[in-house]
């Protein structure tokens, strides 16, 4: 598990986490969403061990990660701007890590430069972006780390290729039980990805749960009623959301589906529609409950 | 051993840098191969390269015909001398090795890697060590192997040593503080600049300091012994073309040790300055604010101190505000090279004063220093002994003035005279005398040693000279010498069988003068001393030259050279002797017949005189013999040309155009003036243009 405690990073002035706290548990994809400058690259960096935190402490199966190279061996840190020695190609490339990680798997490179259809013979610097983020994921799955970490990783990928390194990444994680976190400033690019979804607003983590839950908890309620009615006749049900237009009121509801469909089904509506939330509505209703404004945070 | 070493990485760094390590090895190798292989196809370009082979104890330290072949022994610069270029390519290499902290991305990369950072950057520096010292080492055994073919070439194991020790020091040395300069900025440019900093700075300091300290201070001795490890005169780097190497890279090995440990320390220094740095200081000019400040403020420093350097040595001059603007000019340039924005150098202005600080520190430092050189003021009853400094080699002076320079005195008339002369000096008694300078080092009883340039009365090294302490000391003769000269019978350089005649009648000359001058009174001594000293100016006499090699309580062994003129009021006998000695004409054309059959490979000097003085040529034997028929034109005429042959020096009488057939076509001759030394007994009237020239 990796455990950020009070984690605080300055640079000069300027504050990107401030007294940060979360868990992150073992064997679970974890997307760590947040508008540019919310402090995702920094919190990659500083459970990568690349930065030392202000304040705070940062530890990966309880030992710190900072200068421990034990704990750094187990994590693989792929950031957003990739970096490959000059002129190398993905040979040279994968010597690096092999000479530098003990775990790495030549017999997984090759697999997944095949199946990638990666010449791993041919100059990096030839590669177009998307290529080249391949040929990054690549390694990095390769050194077989208990910790893979992507900062901004499908961004250059075509949606083939995204989804190719989607399934990859499932596969490591059910077949490894390999710890993954995915940094985006797109919802939607984590929704179908992540177990756990944490949003990242100045520094500060100011939402975090489990996608399913998320997706679950929260739903859209249309009902229409023959008598003129009011937000009141909904007590007892959680209503994040109310908005009524004429006869028809729209509610976004916390709760369980089954129970609340029940309880407004007893006041016999005209109409009544339950509709899911997409991961980005349910965001827009928790943030408004928590007293955010999302369309400032995202 | 694995937190600090990977030998993994260590490779990988190797091949990291390995382009240009590549480049470097073959651009150093090749360049110095030139010069042995072309070494080697200049002996099958010469003829009579074996006779110079077979002959070569004779030949090797004799003059030798420019158009021969020799041996020659290369010199440790010599040797190889193409690997001064690792001055460039090992900050190079350092600076391509750390790149990856002046890039975000790349440090990014490099610090996520699992191994502790000084694991890393001690694996990286090994690998920049094993380039250099791969280059210094494969580069110097070609070159070894292909000298040791070029015939007419020696050396020595030392010059080997030699390449292989200074060149390895040399370029860790400046290796060392571009690590530093990697490791304490984030930008190239940053890190350039810091590295011609530390490189350079602290000897261009030291430089001001002391010069404006020796101008200001006038009792200080001026010496190249404060803090001369960090002068430029024993720096490593320019040491090549402007140092000790000149003489051998051994010459000096204070240096080398000095610029080893220097180096060791300032990798040190790096590797703790990569240890806490922060990672994301890659791309900025100083890990943070307050260092940009610092670093700024430094560099300003070095145009800064000129300021006030400049007026202590020349008082307020046009060319002071244009220091004043330079220091702003480098402050603000500073501050726009490194960190690339108008706003930010405005902002950077709010300290434009500190460096001027700087100045007031700098020059308030030399004041203080010069205060505390007057401020020293020792009594005769704290003074253990004095010794009087010779620091410029002075080879003048009588054998019994140089004892007194060698050996410390600590006779309590002479400390009082000395400690007195100090006094006065400080206490500017002696302003309207005539006055002496005199370099005087004061051993005191607590141990400390202060050593001062003072400009005492004229009479008092007479007052010294004649304390009954050192009376019997400078009036003494050595009881043996190392080697004797008497002019005009000078020892010749071969080893012809004259020789052993010329010392035997050297020593003959000399054991009479000795008994002569035994019996002068001291102030005849004293006068014979005074005419030898002021030598140099006039002569009528013959000359004894001695080399002689003497223990000194303050050198250990020294030798020197000095030398007595005789003249016939003081030294009649010895006069007579030498006049007896000299023999007659057809002598020394017999001698000069012999000298024919053995001048083979030597140079004949000539000073022939002309309207305006003499002009001197350098030519050959053979072409002297064959030109000029010297029994025809010695003793004739009025001489007009001096003619050394094997260190017997002629005088002959030249036409112009017997003069014109010893140049060498390529010759321009230059005029001289003949130095009066050389001459020896010739005609009347030759002596009377000697003398009168």
């Amino acid at each position: 598990m990796i455990s950020a405690k009070n984690v605080t990073m300055k640079f000069d002035d300027f504050v990107a986490l401030n007294q940060l706290n979360c868990d992150i548990p073992d064997s679970c994809i974890y997307g760590l969403v947040g508008s540019n400058g919310a402090g995702k690259s920094t919190f990659l960096r500083l459970i990568s061990g690349v930065y030392r935190p202000y304040e705070g402490t940062i530890t990966a199966d309880g030992e710190p990660v900072w200068e421990n190279p034990k704990v750094k061996s187990r994590i693989m840190y792929v950031p957003d701007e990739l970096y490959f020695l000059p002129q190398s190609d993905m040979n040279t490339m994968a010597r690096l890590y092999a000479a530098v990680y003990d775990s790495f798997s030549t017999e997984r490179f090759r697999e997944l430069t095949a199946t990638f259809g990666l010449k791993p013979d041919a100059n990096i610097g030839t590669f177009s972006k998307g290529m080249k983020r391949q040929a990054a994921t690549i390694l990095a799955l390769s050194v077989m780390p208990k910790y893979l970490f992507f900062d901004e990783t499908f961004d250059g990928l075509d949606p083939v290729m995204r989804n190719l390194v989607k399934q990859v990444i499932y596969s490591d994680v059910c077949e490894r039980g390999t710890t993954t976190i995915i940094t985006s400033h797109s919802l939607r690019e984590l929704e179908d990805t992540c177990d756990q979804l944490a949003l990242l607003h100045k520094g500060g983590i100011v939402f975090e749960s489990d996608i399913q839950n998320l997706k679950t908890a929260l739903f859209k309620v249309q009902v229409a009623f023959a008598d003129t009615f009011g937000k009141e006749r909904f007590e007892g049900i959680e209503t994040l959301s109310y908005a009524q237009t004429g006869s028809v009121a729209t509610l976004i509801v916390r709760g369980d589906r089954d129970t609340v469909t029940g309880q407004i089904r007893a006041m016999q509506p005209l109409l009544l529609d339950v509709l899911p939330l997409n991961l980005e509505e349910v965001f827009i209703y928790e943030m408004e409950a928590l007293g955010y404004a999302f369309k400032d945070i995202m | 051993m694995k937190q600090f070493f990977s030998g993994k990485l260590y490779l990988q760094a190797l091949r990291k840098v390995r382009t240009l390590g590549i480049a470097m090895l073959i651009c150093i190798t090749a360049l110095n191969l030139f010069l042995p292989i072309m070494g080697i196809s200049r002996n099958y370009a010469l003829q009579d390269v074996e006779y110079v082979i077979k002959n070569e104890e004779d030949i090797v330290y004799s003059y030798t015909d420019m158009y021969r072949p020799r041996i020659t022994e290369i010199e440790d610069i010599g040797f190889a001398p193409f690997l001064w270029a690792l001055v460039f390519f090992a900050p190079l290499l350092v600076y391509v090795m750390f790149s990856f902290l002046q890039e975000r991305r790349q440090s990014d990369f490099y610090h996520a890697l699992p191994q502790k950072r000084v694991c890393v950057y001690l694996s990286m520096i090994a690998a920049v060590m094993t380039w250099l010292a791969g280059t210094v080492v494969i580069s110097t055994l070609l070159n070894t192997l292909l000298w040791s073919f070029a015939k007419l070439y020696t050396f020595t194991v030392w010059t080997v040593l030699g390449n292989l020790v200074f060149y390895t020091v040399l370029s860790f040395f400046v290796a060392s503080f571009m690590a530093l300069a990697s490791t304490v900025t984030g930008t190239p440019t940053s890190a350039v600049l810091a590295f011609g900093f530390l490189t350079l700075f602290p000897r261009y300091a030291i430089l001001l300091f002391k010069s404006a300290l020796e101008d200001m201070c006038s009792i200080l001795v001026h010496t190249r012994d404060m803090l001369s490890l960090w002068s430029f005169d024993r720096w490593i780097v320019t040491a090549w073309w402007d140092g000790f190497a000149q003489d051998g890279f051994f010459s000096d090995p204070a240096v080398l040790v000095y610029s080893l440990i220097a180096s060791l320390v300032v990798f040190a220094a790096a590797g703790f300055c990569y240890h806490i740095r922060r990672s994301e200081s890659a791309g900025r000019s100083a890990p943070n604010a307050v260092l940009q400040h610092v670093y700024r403020i430094l560099f300003t420093s070095a145009a800064a101190i000129a300021l006030p350097f400049a007026i202590i040595m020349d008082g307020i001059d046009d060319y002071v505000f244009l220091l004043l603007l330079l220091v702003f000019v480098v402050y603000v340039l500073y501050e726009l090279m490194t960190v690339k924005k108008i706003r930010s150098m405005l902002r950077s202005l709010k300290l434009i004063w500190v460096p001027f600080v700087v100045c007031f520190a700098f020059a308030g430092s030399v004041f203080v220093a010069n205060a505390l050189v007057y401020s020293i003021r020792p009594e005769a009853d704290e003074v253990e002994s004095v010794a009087f400094l010779d620091l410029y080699g002075n080879t003048t002076g009588c054998y019994g003035e140089r004892l007194i320079y060698l050996n410390s005195c600590q006779d309590p008339e002479v400390i009082a005279l000395c400690v007195d002369a100090l006094h006065g000096v400080l206490d500017d008694e002696y302003r309207h005398m005539d006055r002496n300078a005199i370099d005087i080092s004061y051993r005191l009883k607590n141990g400390r040693t202060i050593d001062r340039h003072l400009s005492v009365p004229v009479d008092f090294w007479e007052k010294v000279i004649t304390s009954d302490a050192l009376r019997d000391t400078y009036f003494a003769l050595p009881e043996s010498y190392r080697k004797i000269d008497i002019t005009p019978f000078p020892i010749p350089n071969d080893t012809g069988s004259i020789k052993g005649q010329y010392e035997m009648m050297q020593e003959t000359v000399w054991n009479t003068f000795v008994s002569e001058y035994e019996s002068l009174t001291d102030a005849e001594k004293l006068r014979m001393i005074r005419y030898s000293d002021n030598y140099g100016y006039r002569w009528d006499g013959f000359v004894i030259r001695l080399t002689v090699e003497e223990p000194s309580d303050r050198y250990g062994t020294w030798e020197m050279d000095f030398r007595y003129v005789l003249t016939p009021d003081l030294v009649p006998r010895t006069v007579e002797m030498l006049l007896s000695l000299y023999g007659t004409d057809e002598e020394i054309l017999s001698y000069l017949e012999g000298l024919k059959a053995e001048t083979y490979g030597n140079t004949i000097y000539v000073w022939s005189k002309s309207q305006t003085g003499y002009r001197y040529i350098s030519t050959t034997a053979d072409r002297l013999f064959r030109n000029v028929s010297l029994d025809s034109h010695l003793f004739v005429g009025t001489p007009n040309t001096l003619i050394e042959i094997k260190g017997i020096y002629v005088w002959v009488n030249l036409t112009e155009s017997e003069v014109y057939a010893l140049y060498d076509s390529w010759e321009t001759p230059i005029d001289v003036k003949v130095d009066k030394e050389i001459a020896y007994k010739c005609p009347p009237e030759a002596t009377l243009v000697v003398n009168g020239g």
